[in-house]
């Protein structure tokens, strides 16, 4: 037998391993490998491998329910409210002319978007509870990454002049974004995911470890 | 079928991994499962969506499952192996008796006219 047919495809079997995590990763490969050594073909192990990665994908985004709920509701409120009526006052109400820099800034530009990306987190306490995994802390570390997200975000324009050009007419001489509105959104989708990962991380390592726990493999190495 | 009803109906590739699990007795692992269900359905099964809906069956508790020894021939990977629970086959008598019920009321299939 020759070691390209005893051997499944290495790249295949790393893809396996890294990004196949789950309960029954050790005895999904023992199958294959199995299987592949019946007399199926190299295609065969890499269809297999893409479709246990695929669903391996789809199973973890499910588990990150509440973070994607969080950033999806972040994002629909900010696209759709922030240039509402009744937030619009919400500057002069923080007396952002009184108050020192960057703070004034900062409350002029932000805070409608910031008190948007508070009010989601009402979504973020909802899918923690429902999953049993609400903690305060979880949820204020959330809205202060959230927040430095936003901040970063907003002012990372300056870093790049050419991605912006003056509002016309406006009288403080505010700048706007020419990248497309849809990047725009994914970016900002990103954002606020990677803050719901973040301010939750306790939360994911614990997942993690019970997966490992759950998979209690041992195996020799081929 | 009350009990059923409460606790939800089994879906179709369920349905073919519990009768797969219990054709197969001890000799329940993935690789066998697959082919039960590839040989009898002729259709395709992908190795890992068989132990994802294992997997949940497991959480159900419809299935337990328990680790073999590692072998050679798969690499020095452990077999898991997977079996009924009493639960597991109840459930499987009472998706079959509903079943049975919704095909047998079918009046153009009682007279042969399908």
């Amino acid at each position: 037998m020759n070691d390209e047919r005893f051997n499944p495809p290495r790249l295949a079997l790393l893809l396996l391993r890294y990004a196949c995590r789950n309960s029954y990763q050790e005895a999904l490969i023992g199958d294959l490998i199995e299987k592949f050594r019946e007399g199926q073909t190299r295609a065969w192990f890499w269809r297999q491998t893409l479709a246990a990665v695929i669903l391996n994908a789809l199973g973890q985004l499910r588990s990150y329910w509440p973070h994607i709920s969080y950033a999806a509701t972040a994002v629909f409120l900010r696209c759709f409210f922030s240039d509402a009526d009744f937030l619009k006052p919400l500057p002069k109400w923080l007396h952002w002319s009184s108050l020192p820099w960057p703070w004034s800034q900062l409350a002029f530009e932000l805070s409608r978007h910031s008190l948007l990306a508070l009010a989601a987190l009402f979504t973020l306490s909802l899918g923690l509870i429902i999953e049993r995994a609400f903690r305060w802390d979880r949820v204020v570390w959330t809205g202060l990454i959230s927040l430095g997200v936003l901040a970063l975000g907003h002012f990372s324009v300056d870093v790049f002049p050419w991605l912006h050009r003056p509002v016309p007419n406006d009288m403080y001489h505010r700048n706007f974004l020419i990248i497309p509105g849809s990047i725009r959104v994914a970016l900002s989708f990103c954002g606020f995911f990677l803050a719901a990962l973040l301010g939750c991380r306790g939360l994911a390592s614990k997942r993690l470890h019970l997966n490992k726990l759950n998979s209690g493999a041992t195996h020799l190495e081929i | 079928m009350e009990e059923m009803a409460r606790s939800g109906f089994l879906g179709e590739f369920e349905l073919m991994l519990l009768l797969a699990v219990m054709r197969l007795g001890e000799k329940a692992y993935g690789v066998p499962i697959s082919t039960e269900i590839e040989n009898h359905t002729g259709r395709d099964v992908a190795l890992s969506s068989v132990y994802a809906a294992l997997e949940r069956l497991s959480e159900k508790g419809l299935v337990t499952s328990f680790q073999g020894e590692p072998t050679l021939e798969r690499g020095g990977r452990a077999k898991r192996y997977f079996q009924m629970t009493p639960e597991g086959i109840r459930a499987l008598k009472t998706t079959r008796a509903a079943l049975t019920n919704l095909w047998s009321s079918i009046p153009l299939l009682e007279e042969g006219r399908l």
